[in-house]
């Protein structure tokens, strides 16, 4: 399974990455939506972890300009905070699940799975 | 002393606030003062002003009224003397003209007449008859008092020219008073001769001290020369001379008030008795004269005094009574924004938990990760590279730096509840308190600038309540603001003994009419959401700093908000 991981907080991401790596799930980390859109041209992933709250372009807002690239993407919605509204939000717009951190790497593993099948 | 001590109002006192805040509080005592004296001054004035027209008036009228009784009782008694001398006159002029006088000069003839003239007027004591040349042809009646009158030439020659001459007063050799009236006459033959006579002059005295008249009266007559013909009572004996001014010309009865001799005020009124060298004159202490006034007026003035004390009590006692109704309210109104102030903190609290949440929910989730990796690591590598896990657990123990910053910074807040001065950094405050809204600025990208004027001072403030103070107005720049927004801090000082703190947002800006109320309790932007307390709280807190918050602010284009605060705090 090919995943992108797109967090702007560079050590989390980095290390969720290498954590996954070693369970054998192919995992790429960038720190922005921007970053997150030009790699999704060229590559194909099965599901992508997006963080809700980035600077400059948003978790909802990357995931927006991702679907237009790429409608039938899966998206797994990270987040530090987890309000109500914004639960609803990531739902209405079409994520796969919604995830608090920081995350149980068993619990983000069975989710990507889930996310991969559908 | 401890009775003053029970009447003495609460507000008395109340110079210092006990709060530890060092606003100026309303000077409840001065005020006091002035709307009593307000209110006396009002109320009593027009009784004052009353009581002395009354007391003037009254005065007026006492005096006119006895004024007009000494007059009127000199003009009677006036009148009344000289009817009686008027008769004595008419009767020896009667006399004078009398044929029996013809047969002059015969002593027994005289005689005669005098005896039937002493039947009816007992005063005449002597009669003679004297020639144009003032030689005495004959005369009846003792001889005592010949060489007295005679010695005077002047007077026959007024007899002789006016017809009609009276004498002063003099004393005989037996020491009674006698005058002398003499008056011309004419027999049959045409020769014009003097009647002379001499009268006793007691009864004129008697005839004085038994009119009805009042106590204080002093009657008298003196001569044209101010000497008295009879003794008054306060102002000397008979021939002494008087004491008292007396102007000579007026016929009619006239008053004078003066001051006697002693100083005391009188009030004179004279007369002179018709056809004689006398006038009469009656003297009345003035303050007699108006003595009747604290007997009848008293009770109009007791009444006056009596309401004068009635309006000062009631005037004193409501206005304790509102002035305590106020140090009270006021006192109250301290307590309701001290205890707004501490839920005000509260509910800051609850706002920043959720940030604070955040801000830590971040290192704990590169923990969580470089910790995951380090033990798979551990379970799933055989050769673990030294560099690398020393590596992860530096991660892990500045990433939890991270998070003992954050729980620090709010504990430090969450303490600073009761006020303690000390000496202040105000850039270290400001920096603490970004802390709780850096995340968010990087979220939206707001940047934050900060402008530190060099060689800036510390003050001597409170933290807890800077730090509310900044982190209010702080908010209310985030929350003005939008994405990419810009937020300047400048820490300045432009008087000497303050310094400024300036928060400028280029964010939406308050209008013209909301500005006047920004600072109003429950004034509130933002619709169901805000309370409408926070501004108003953060300017009471820096007034209590001894401090104060201004506002700028355009639609559309920013705000400026800035807090000045001393470098000391005035005990």
């Amino acid at each position: 399974m090919k995943v992108l991981l797109v967090d702007d907080e560079k050590e989390m991401v980095a290390a969720l990455a290498e954590r996954l790596s070693l369970r054998d799930i192919d995992a790429e980390w960038v720190t922005c939506g921007k970053d997150a859109i030009a790699l999704l041209g060229e590559n194909h992933f099965d599901v992508l972890v997006l963080d809700v709250k980035m600077p400059g372009m948003g978790g909802l807002e990357t995931m927006e300009e991702l679907q237009k690239i790429k409608p039938e993407s899966k998206i797994i919605f990270l987040t530090g905070h987890g309000s109500t509204s914004d639960r609803e939000a990531c739902e209405k717009a079409g994520a796969s699940s919604y995830l608090m951190k920081p995350v149980d790497i068993e619990v983000l593993i069975e989710e990507l799975k889930e996310a991969a099948k559908s | 002393m401890s009775l003053i001590k029970d009447i003495k109002p609460a507000f008395w006192d109340e110079s210092k606030p006990t709060d530890g805040s060092h606003i100026r509080l309303f000077n409840y005592a001065g005020v006091w003062k002035y709307a009593v004296l307000g209110a006396l001054a009002i109320a009593l004035l027009p009784l004052i002003i009353m009581l002395l027209i009354n007391h003037y008036e009254y005065k007026k009228a006492m005096k006119e009224k006895m004024s007009g009784s000494i007059v009127c009782f000199v003009s009677n008694t006036q009148r009344t003397l000289g009817s009686r001398i008027s008769e004595r006159k008419a009767i020896l002029s009667y006399i004078a003209n009398d044929s029996r006088l013809n047969e002059f000069p015969d002593p027994d003839g005289l005689a005669e007449i005098l005896s039937d003239l002493k039947s009816t007027f007992g005063e005449f004591v002597d009669l003679s008859l004297i020639d144009p040349k003032g030689n005495r042809k004959v005369h009846a009646g003792p001889n005592h008092l010949r060489n007295k009158a005679d010695r005077d030439e002047v007077w026959y020659r007024e007899a002789y020219g006016r017809g009609i001459y009276i004498s002063d007063i003099f004393l005989g050799f037996n020491g009674f008073p006698y005058f002398v009236i003499a008056v011309k006459g004419e027999n049959d033959q045409g020769n014009s001769l003097v009647l002379r006579a001499s009268l006793k002059a007691d009864w004129l005295e008697e005839m004085i001290h038994s009119l009805e008249m009042e106590p204080t009266f002093d009657p008298f007559i003196v001569n044209k020369k101010g000497v008295l013909q009879t003794t008054s009572r306060s102002y000397g004996k008979v021939f002494e001379s008087l004491p008292l001014p007396l102007s000579t010309d007026s016929h009619n009865s006239q008053i004078r008030s003066l001051k006697d001799h002693s100083g005391n005020p009188i009030v004179l009124s004279s007369a002179v008795i018709e056809g004689s060298p006398f006038r009469f004159v009656t003297v009345a202490p003035l303050k007699a004269l108006t003595g009747g006034w604290f007997s009848v007026s008293n009770r109009f003035v007791v009444l006056v005094i009596a309401s004068m004390i009635g309006v000062l009590i009631v005037t004193v006692a409501v206005v304790t009574h509102l002035v305590n109704r106020i140090f009270e309210a006021d006192r109250r109104r301290v307590t309701v924004l001290h205890n707004i102030q501490y839920t005000n903190k509260m509910a800051t609290m609850g706002r920043l938990s959720a940030g604070v949440a955040h801000e830590i929910n971040n290192p704990l989730a590169i923990i969580n990760e470089k910790a995951g990796l380090l033990k798979d690591l551990i379970t799933m590598e055989k050769n673990l590279p030294h560099e690398k896990t020393v590596e992860l657990v530096d991660s892990i123990l500045s990433s939890i730096k991270r998070c003992s910053a954050i729980t620090h910074s709010l504990l430090g807040f969450a303490k600073h509840i009761d006020v303690q001065y000390q000496q202040i950094d105000l850039e270290r405050v400001i920096n603490e308190v970004l802390l709780f809204v850096g995340r968010e600025a990087e979220y939206r990208s707001i940047s934050i600038d900060i402008k530190v004027q060099e060689d800036l001072t510390s003050i001597e403030s409170d933290v807890g309540q800077l730090e509310q103070v900044f982190l209010n107005i702080i908010n209310n720049a985030f929350e003005a603001v939008d994405e990419f927004g810009q937020i300047d801090i400048e820490l300045f000082s432009e008087e000497p003994e303050f310094i400024s703190v300036r928060v400028v947002d280029d964010g939406h800006g308050i209008s013209e009419e909301n500005l006047k109320h920004i600072f109003d309790p429950f004034f509130s932007t933002k619709g169901e959401k805000g309370a409408g307390l926070g501004l108003s709280i953060t300017y009471g807190i820096v007034e209590k700093l001894g401090g104060k918050l201004d506002v700028e602010s355009e639609k559309g284009e920013g705000s400026r908000f800035t807090v000045t605060l001393p470098v000391k705090i005035d005990a």
